[in-house]
Order: structure tokens, then sequence, then C-alpha cells
């Protein structure tokens, strides 16, 4: 069963919060922004805010009133992105992944999902 | 190295990618998500079409354009991906083309899709029939002089019509040359004569096989495209500057000029109407249509953002103003134009068109013979059948409302500008390999000292290391360590013993000790091929560490340093150091030097070489092409536990998690005691949703680095617990962590603070 887009929300939850403070305060302190992820479901929009402006970083249901960059993506786009088959810039090119704010901050967006997902190692 | 970019006959032989296009071609067959692979190939067959003329103009072989594109496509793909590879730069941006949910290649060799061409083309030969005036497509009055006209034109190749062509390309040559004099990059003159050669040949070769076969539904193809580029630029020259540049960048594909900018915009541009071709209705508003309304289409809405264009027109001086014209008047277009105001506009074009051509004498060095030909036969269908035209329009109208509609998302895109800001920015800091999270070793001090284990049994009795021991599959991973360790302490100029030791520790799931150790392996290494290994071992633990520009680093010297690969990229013409982009496109450059050597030693499946591919391809996130690399060495090497780890993990890092685990079976099978496999299979189990089977594994790799109780050595053993907290890896603790969550077993993430998995015991096997 593929997976969907709540499975990786889950895991970028629990990812987050299984980082090492130290490791959090890091992402936190390179990243400095506040992501809105919106996400097409079948039964909906799923929205969910990745803060990592400051502190040690938090990840909620809902959208955040002001972030950095807004992602609007569909759920198999995002669940390809978060597994590795697919990457922000791809989809973005392709129309796939759009982007509302700062969008530059989309070019951190894969480096993120991989510290937030535990990688597989060589 | 010249007949590496050379072209023609020497790259379908095939022989020059050896292992790794192997390794693609038949890897194909065992992957289940094919579909990017089969769209890259589409590219790669497409692109090497130009070079693999000189096979289609085989006489007596019925080859039409649409089979020998297709039949690469299905069936050759050893050559195609060598393609694709051929073209450096082009092939990096053709292999990261996104998965478009193409067909599959089986889907491909089930139905064949040059059938489908076929059957394209046999509509449009249909089409033509349906048109008043007209008995049947062929024998219509100006289907048949078209087609004769082709065939003249065919015939005349050597004396006529290659002429336009020709010389279209020796201006662009010698522009080209130009340009890399004045810029100071070495041309190797050999490639570039052989280049020149098989593209004449590859050229005449094409051109007649268009004659041979549809010319008639090609040139109604290209009718098409004159309506799609609103082109009132010749447009036959226009053709042959799109086949020019194509061709030109097999000859400059290490031209800095190239992979800089314009090619990779464009590309990126192709890639995304490819997304809109394949992604989006197409295929579903045109049905029957194949490839080649893609690559219509394709060619079509390349033209649209216009850079491209002007790219060109900068480049070639002489022909600056013609093109810069037709490029600001077409985007002009592009923006507002309505359906009816296109059509119109280009009805309008038509005529002045023809007006230039027929009228006067062609006074551009690109009139050429062929055009004229061309030029000609539009004339009579003018006077002859006045009918003909405006049905012809009528299908151009529609076709061109097709396009509208094909691209109109486009139109939504965010604004041009934004666009290709980010375009750009992304292509830098690809070129940088850095996503702006990945760690500088340097700063680690943590890699600097190897962590010894204190209270190590072999450092209390030395003898024992000398003693006759069991072979290495009967001994601890950890007991194995504590030897490595010793021999180190007692001999710290020990360079094999301390990359044995670093591989262990990788082994052992603990990257930064591993970087320790190749580090100190090679301060004390003088003999080269070692030096190499460490230094692949190096990048991989640096690759695990996301420190990607130290990775990167280490394969760059790993390749250039290389006894033999090292001449083999020593060869190729001398990166400018002027062209600052493109001097930080470490990637490019160590891909590039990389696939030279699989080239210089065709027959060679090389394990260490497809292993620094595989780690560079990790690097760059495209863990697909790393799989191929892998899948390689594992071939050439199946007893190597870490080759088949790191299969695993390319397979997983690009969400093949079913295949991820066999290759880590096999890993298990050779090292039972593999802490990385263990852990990499618990990652794997989290994505496929088994948090379960997660836990236990992450569970077994912590239990496993923990010191042997029933070790011999622990007979002199008496390990205070502290150590044995510390011997586990955050890593793991990290994992567990996490899976504990997703388990919602908050009390045992808590737990995982504690470093000991005692607590563990009971709830989970391991």
């Amino acid at each position: 069963m593929p997976a969907s887009a709540n499975d990786i929300f889950k895991q970028i939850a629990t990812g987050l919060e299984a980082l090492p403070q130290e490791k959090r305060k890091a992402l936190v302190s390179k990243t400095k922004s506040v992501f809105v992820f919106d996400v097409k479901t079948s039964s909906g929009q799923e929205k969910r805010t990745l803060n990592l402006k400051k502190d040690a970083g938090s990840f909620s249901e809902g959208a955040a009133e002001k972030p950095e960059i807004t992602i609007a993506i569909a759920e198999p786009d995002f669940v390809a992105l978060a597994e590795g088959k697919q990457n922000g810039q791809k989809l973005f090119m392709g129309g796939k992944l759009k982007i509302k704010g700062n969008m530059m901050l989309a070019m951190k967006l894969d480096g993120i999902l991989k510290e937030l997902k535990p990688q597989s190692k060589l | 190295m010249a007949n590496v970019f050379a072209g023609g006959a020497e790259c379908s032989g095939g022989n020059a990618m050896s292992g790794l296009m192997k390794q693609y071609s038949r890897d194909r067959s065992l992957q289940q998500d094919h579909t990017t692979r089969g769209s890259q190939r589409d590219r790669g067959a497409g692109s090497s079409l130009f070079r693999r003329g000189r096979q289609a103009a085989r006489p007596g072989i019925e080859a039409n354009m649409a089979d020998e594109f297709l039949r690469k496509t299905a069936s050759d793909t050893r050559s195609a991906a060598g393609g694709a590879f051929e073209f450096g730069a082009l092939g990096k941006e053709l292999d990261a083309i996104p998965d478009l949910g193409g067909p599959p290649p089986e889907a491909l060799a089930r139905h064949p899709a040059h059938a489908e061409w076929a059957a394209d083309f046999a509509h449009e030969e249909r089409q033509h029939a349906l048109v008043p005036g007209g008995a049947s497509a062929m024998a219509h009055p100006e289907w048949q002089e078209f087609d004769q006209a082709f065939t003249a034109a065919a015939g005349r190749t050597e004396a006529r019509s290659m002429s336009g062509w020709e010389s279209e390309f020796a201006q662009f040559d010698a522009q080209h040359s130009l340009g890399q004099a004045s810029s100071g990059a070495a041309v190797d003159p050999a490639m570039h004569e052989q280049f020149e050669k098989a593209f004449e040949q590859a050229g005449t070769a094409w051109e007649t096989e268009f004659a041979e076969q549809h010319g008639d539904a090609w040139a109604s193809e290209f009718t098409k495209e004159q309506d799609a580029t609103t082109d009132n630029m010749d447009s036959r020259a226009a053709l042959a500057a799109t086949a020019g540049q194509v061709v030109d960048i097999v000859n400059e594909s290490d031209n800095p000029k190239f992979k800089q900018s314009s090619f990779l915009q464009f590309m990126r541009k192709l890639r995304d109407q490819e997304v809109v071709v394949e992604g989006n209705k197409v295929v579903e508003q045109r049905p029957p249509v194949g490839e080649a309304a893609s690559w219509t289409a394709e060619f079509a809405q390349e033209q649209r953002p216009g850079g491209w264009a002007s790219e060109f027109a900068g480049e070639s001086s002489a022909q600056a103003e013609q093109r810069g014209g037709w490029a600001s008047e077409f985007s002009g277009t592009q923006n507002d134009a309505t359906q009816g105001s296109w059509s119109a506009q280009f009805e309008q074009q038509q005529q002045q068109q023809q007006q230039q051509q027929t009228g006067g004498p062609q006074e551009h060095a690109l009139g050429d013979q062929w055009a004229a030909e061309f030029a000609q036969q539009q004339e009579h269908v003018d006077a002859e059948a006045p009918g003909t035209l405006s049905s012809e329009q009528e299908r151009l109208r529609e076709w061109t409302e097709t396009y509208r509609q094909n691209i109109a998302h486009l139109a939504q895109e965010p604004e041009d500008q934004q666009w290709q800001e980010l375009a750009k920015a992304w292509e830098l800091q690809a070129a940088r390999g850095d996503d702006g999270l990945g760690y500088e070793a340097s700063i680690n001090a943590e890699y600097d000292h190897y962590p010894f284990q204190m209270d190590n049994p072999y450092m209390r009795d030395p003898a024992a290391l000398s003693a006759a021991r069991l072979p290495t599959q009967y001994r601890s991973l950890q007991e194995r360590i504590m030897e490595h360790e010793a021999v180190v302490q007692l001999d710290p100029t020990n360079a094999e013993a301390w990359h044995q030791l670093g591989q262990l520790q990788q082994e052992n799931e603990r990257d930064a000790a591993a970087i320790a150790a190749f580090r100190n392996a090679l301060s004390h290494i003088n003999d080269a091929e070692a030096a190499g290994d460490a230094r692949i071992s190096l990048a991989v633990a640096y690759a695990n560490e996301n420190c990607r520009s130290d990775a990167y680093a280490e394969l760059e010297r790993w390749i250039t340093e290389h006894p033999v690969y090292g001449r083999a990229a020593g060869k190729a013409p001398a990166i400018p150091g002027s062209d600052a982009a493109f001097a930080n496109d470490r990637h490019a450059r160590v891909e590039q030097a990389m696939l030279r050597a699989v080239q210089a030693r065709p027959d060679v499946l090389d394990a260490r070489l497809q292993t620094s591919l595989g780690v560079l391809f990790n690097l760059s996130g495209e863990p697909e092409k790393a799989v191929d690399c892998f899948r390689a060495a594992v071939q050439a090497r199946p007893a190597d536990h870490m080759l088949w780890n790191r299969l695993g993990a390319s397979l997983a890092n690009s969400g093949h998690f079913p295949e991820a685990l066999d290759a880590y079976r096999h890993a298990l099978e050779l090292r039972p005691e593999y802490v990385r496999v263990r852990y990499n299979v618990g990652i794997t189990c989290v994505n496929l949703g088994q948090h379960r089977e997660a836990a236990e594994h992450l569970l077994t790799a912590l239990a496993l680095q923990l010191p042997n109780v029933n070790g011999p050595m622990n007979a002199h053993s008496s390990m205070p617990p502290a150590v044995h907290s510390t011997a586990t890896t955050d890593s793991l603790w990290t994992a567990l962590r996490m899976t504990m969550n997703l388990l919602e077993r908050p009390d045992l993430a808590a737990r995982c603070d504690e470093r000991n998995i005692g607590a563990f015991q009971g709830e989970f096997d391991f």
C-alpha cells in the first residue's frame, strides 16, 4: 500500500521529535523560516506547518498565519518527494509544486525532508 | 578521447560504455518503476538519432525515422543510455527528467510505439487523401511532387541540398571554434574532425531517410511547426539550426558556455514541456499520436520561451538580426495572441515568406537549395490547389488550438522572470552540490580523532593479536573492531589496518569514527591504489554524514589521481576557470571524469569506479542512477557485503523499498552482524509502514553494537556499563525513538534517552 500524505506527515513529526536537540537547533538556525504544506488529497486539503524559525522548531496541524513559504502540492507528488522519488525542483519545473512566498526557500525543501526522515546509509 | 564525443557508428557500437551501460539495459527489466527511465531513454534515443543516422541510411533497410527512433527506444537501451551519457551535461539533464508517467519500456515493447507512429503518419496521409481534389494521398499531385522534390533533393544530397545544411553547420562550427579560441578553451582537433565527418554522414543519412520515407508526412509535421512558431524566419534554416544546435552540443559538451546556462535552461524548458506533454493531457487529446506528436509539440513549445532562440541568435552573430527579430516577434505574439489572430498572423507570415522566397534571390548565407525546393513546392500548392491550402489551414488551426490548450497551464505558472531566476538559482545550487543543508567536515572535531574504546583486551595482551584466530566470519564485528584498534594503536602508521578499521566502523554504523580512521589511513598511504580505495571509503562516509562538499572533494581526488583514469580524465579539454558558475560545477566535472573513465576501459567492469559513480549519484540526489552503478558493482564483486548494502540504500533512497530489502538480505547473508544493514532495514520498514518490524531491526542493531558478551575476548574484559551505552550510535537511537512515536509509545520513546536497550526487552523481539 503506498504511503499517504498523513504517513509522511507523521514521519516528519516523529522525525523532528526524535532528532537530538542540537541537530534540531542546527536545522532551525540554517532554515529560520516557517513552511506551510498545503497537500491536496482525495478528501480535501491537508495543511501542516513546519516551523523552523526559532528554538527547536515544531510541526503542527493547520496553516500558520504568515509563513515564509507555502507549498501547494498533490498528495502523490508529496509522497514521491518525501520518499526521494522526486525532487522539489523537478516538481516545481513541472508545475506540480506551487509556491507562494519566498521561492528560494523551496530549494531547501529536499534537504529538510531528508534531515527529518532518516536516510538509508551507504 | 576523440571518439567519445565524435558520435557516429563508434557510439552505436555500444562498446563505449561497457559496464554501466550494460547495467542500464539489464536493470530496466528488473525495475518496477520504469517510467523515469522510459522517458529518459526516449530522450537519449532521440538525441542519438543524429549520430546514428549512418546506419539508418543503409540502403534496403526499411527504416523510417519513426521506426529507427523507436526501435532504439524499445530495444537498444544500451546505446540509448550511452547516447545520453556521451552528451555529458546533456545526459545529466536528460536523466534528471522527472517521472512523468510515460510508458514503461515493457509497454513500448508490447505495443510497439512505432506502430503508433506509423499509424499517425498513415492517419496524416489519409487526411491528405480526404483533401478536396485529391484521389489519394500519394496520388495527390502536390504531395507527389513534394515527394519527388524530396527524393530529388536527396539525390542531390552531395551536390546541392546538403550545401545549405553544411554551410549552416560550417558557419556554426567556425563560430564556435572562434569562440573557443577566444575564450582560451582547447579544442581537440581530432575530435573536431571526427565529429564533422560523423555529422556529415549522419546529416546526409538523415535527410535521405526523410526523403525516402515519409517525406510528405514529415513535411506536414514540419509545416505545423512553422505554424506553432509563427516563424517569419526561414523555417528550413530554423530546422537546420535546431539540428545544428543539437549536434553542436555533441561537439561542445565540454564547452562551459553550453553547460552553464543556455542549454541547461533549454533542457529545463524541454523538460517542462515534457510534463505538459506526457503528464498532462496531450496524449488524451490526440489519441493516436505517439512519439511523433510529442516530438513535434516539444519542438514547437521549445520555441516558446524565446530564451533559447535568442541565445542562439547571440551565438551566431551572422544570423543575429534575423533570429533576434523572430524571437522577439514570437514572444510578442505569445502573450496575447488569441486563437484567431495567431492563425491569421501565421497566414500572413506564410504569405510574406513566400514572397521572400519566391520573389527574390535568397540573399542569406543560409538560403539553401533545399529550402528553395520546399518553397517551390509551396508555390505549387498555392497555384494549383488553393482548396487544399485552406483545408490545410483548417487543420493547422485545429492543431494550433490543441497546442494552445496544451500550453495553457503554463500561463498559470509563476511569473516568467521569477521562474527563471529560481531556475538559475537552482542550477547554481545543483552545480555547487549544495542544498544549503550540508555540513562541513572541517568544522567537526569528531572526525579528527579516532575514538578508541577503553579497556581493549588486545591492548592488554597484544600477543592475542597474533594468536591463531577464527576466520573473519566467525568473529564478531565488535571483536574485529577491537583487534584493529589494537593494531593501529600499536602501529599508528599501519594504513591498511586503519582502512579496515574504518570499514568496520562503517559496518558498525559509526561514520564519524570511520572518517577519522580513513583520514589516518590516507596520511600513511604511499600506494596510489590503496589511497584511492581509502578515498572512496571516505567519500562514502562523508556522504552518509551529509558532508557533501567533502565527499565531492574525495571523489574528485580519487578520479584525478587514479593511475589509469586520471590520464583519461586529463585528456579532456581543459575546463576554463574564467566561468565562475561552471568552475563551481563540481558534480558535472567529477561525473564527466568518471564517465570518461568508464569509456576508457570499455571491457572492464570496475567495481571501484561503479562504486564512486554510485556515491556521486547519491550525493547529487539521483539515487536511481546510483542503483545502476551499484548493481554493476555487485555484479563484479558479488561477495562484497558493503556493495550489497549500498545497492540497497540507493534503492531505498529512490523509494524502491521491497527491492531494497532484497539487496539488504544479500548483505546480511554475507555478514549477519552488519549493523548498518539492520539500521537500513529498520528505516525501510518505517517507510513501508511496518513500524514494529522496524523497531525490532533497530534494537537488533543496537544489541550488535554492544560488546559481545559471549565473545572470546570477553574473558579478558570486564567492561563497565558506561562503555556499553557509548558504544551505541545516536542515529540508531534517533530512528528508534521515531519508531516508538510512530507506534504511539511515547513512554518507550522517552526511554530512548537512557540509551539502554534493556528497557525494550520483553516488548520486542531482538
